[in-house]
C-alpha cells in the first residue's frame, strides 16, 4: 500500500465517492464517516485492483459495498423525541440557487428510496450501462432497464410533488 | 429539457469534491474506529481471542499449581484448537473483499455475521456442559481418588448432565437474542433485505 496510490487513484475520484456517500447519508457527520471509510477501503483494496476492470467500475463497486455494510454510529433517534424535536434536529439547509435546490431535493428523494433502488438510480445517474450495473451489483442484466424506469418515474413523481 | 431531467440535475453534484482524509488519518482509521462491519467483527474476534488466551494461560498455571498436570494438558490442547480455529476464521474474513460484486460481497458479509453469532452459541453450548462434567469428574476424583464410571450411569448424574445441557441451550438462546442481536441483528436483517431485493431483480 502506498501514499502514491492513495493520492493518484482516490484523489482523482473523490467526487464519485462523495456522490455515493451523500446518497447514503443524511447529515454531514455521517457523510464524513462514510467518505473516510470508503477512501480507506479503496486504499486497502488497491492490491486487488489489477486493471482487469475499469477503475471507475471498481470505485463504484467498493464504494457501494462499503456504504451498504457500514454500521451507523448510535445517535439519539429524533423520532423518539417527538415531532417538535424531530423538526428541530434536521434544519433545512438554506439553498438560494434554484439548480442547487433541485439537486438537494433530488438527494433527499434518493435517500427515501430502498437501498437497492438507491444503488441502481445512482448508477443510472452516473451514466453506467446496464452491463456495468449488473457487474457492479451482481444482478442479472435482463430486468435492470424495467427496474430503472420504475425508479425514475417514482423519483420524478416525488420531485413534482415537492415543487 | 423536461422539468426534471434527473441526469441534468445530477451533473451539478459533479462539482462537489470534499477534502480527502490524509494518508496518515486513513491509516489510523484501519484498526481503530472503522465502521465497516467486517473490520468490526475482526476487531471483536481479535479482542475476544486475546482475552481467551490470557484466561487460558492463567487457568493453565492454576491447574499446574493446584491440580493434576493432565487438566493443564487438556486446557493446552483446547487452547491450541481455539488458536487454530481463530486463524482459520481470520483467513476466511480476510478473503471478503469489497471489490466483489455487491450481491457477492453482502452474501459473504452476512454469512460471516451469522457464523460469528453462531460461534457464541456453540461456545456456550460446549462450555457449560464441559464445566459441569469437568466439575463432577474432579469432585469424584478428589473424594474417592479415582473415576468410578458406574457412578456416571446413575439417574442423578444423567439428570445432572441433562440439566447442564438444558441450561446451556436456554442460556445460549437468551444470549444470542439479547446480546449479539443488539449489536449486529439489525444490520444482519438490513443486509438480508438488500440481498433478497438484489436476487429478485
Amino acid at each position: 500500500m502506498s501514499a502514491e496510490f492513495y493520492q493518484e487513484y482516490i484523489e482523482n475520484n473523490r467526487a464519485i465517492i462523495a456522490r455515493i456517500c451523500r446518497a447514503y447519508t443524511d447529515n454531514e457527520v455521517d457523510f464524513q464517516d462514510y467518505f473516510q471509510e470508503v477512501c480507506l477501503q479503496l486504499w486497502k483494496s488497491k492490491d486487488n485492483f489489477r486493471q482487469q476492470a475499469k477503475l471507475s467500475t471498481w470505485i463504484y463497486r467498493v464504494s457501494l459495498n462499503v456504504c451498504l455494510s457500514l454500521v451507523r454510529k448510535k445517535r439519539q433517534d429524533p423520532k423518539e423525541l417527538g415531532p417538535a424535536v424531530e423538526n428541530l434536529s434536521v434544519p433545512p439547509r438554506p439553498v438560494e440557487d434554484p439548480q442547487q435546490r433541485q439537486l438537494e431535493l433530488l438527494y433527499r428523494q434518493i435517500r427515501q428510496l430502498k437501498e437497492v433502488d438507491r444503488a441502481l438510480i445512482l448508477l443510472y445517474l452516473e451514466e453506467k450501462s446496464y452491463e456495468e450495473m449488473s457487474q457492479i451489483l451482481g444482478i442479472s442484466v435482463s430486468n435492470v432497464g424495467v427496474k430503472i424506469n420504475r425508479i425514475k418515474e417514482k423519483l420524478k413523481k416525488q420531485l413534482h410533488g415537492k415543487v | 429539457m423536461e422539468k426534471f431531467d434527473l441526469q441534468a440535475i445530477w451533473q451539478q453534484s459533479a462539482t462537489e469534491e470534499p477534502e480527502l482524509p490524509s494518508f496518515v488519518a486513513a491509516k489510523e482509521l484501519v484498526g481503530d474506529r472503522s465502521l465497516n462491519l467486517v473490520e468490526r467483527i475482526k476487531r471483536t474476534a481479535r479482542r475476544e481471542h486475546r482475552t481467551f488466551l490470557i484466561a487460558a494461560a492463567i487457568g493453565c498455571l492454576l491447574l499446574l499449581a493446584f491440580q493434576h498436570f493432565l487438566w493443564a494438558g487438556g486446557l493446552v490442547i483446547f487452547t491450541g484448537l481455539m488458536i487454530w480455529k481463530y486463524e482459520v476464521e481470520m483467513g476466511m474474513i480476510n478473503r471478503i473483499k469489497p471489490e466483489h460484486s455487491t450481491l457477492e460481497y453482502l452474501r459473504a458479509v452476512s454469512s460471516l455475521l451469522e457464523r460469528f453469532m453462531q460461534n457464541y452459541r456453540y461456545g456456550i453450548l460446549i462450555f457449560i456442559p464441559l464445566v459441569a462434567i469437568g466439575g463432577a469428574l474432579l469432585g469424584q476424583y478428589r473424594v474417592i481418588g479415582r473415576i468410578d464410571w458406574t457412578f456416571w450411569l446413575r439417574p442423578v448424574m444423567i439428570g445432572y448432565l441433562a440439566a447442564a445441557i438444558a441450561v446451556a441451550i436456554l442460556f445460549s438462546r437468551w444470549w444470542l437474542k439479547t446480546w449479539v442481536n443488539t449489536f449486529y441483528g439489525k444490520k444482519l436483517r438490513e443486509m438480508r433485505i438488500v440481498i433478497d431485493e438484489l436476487e429478485a431483480i
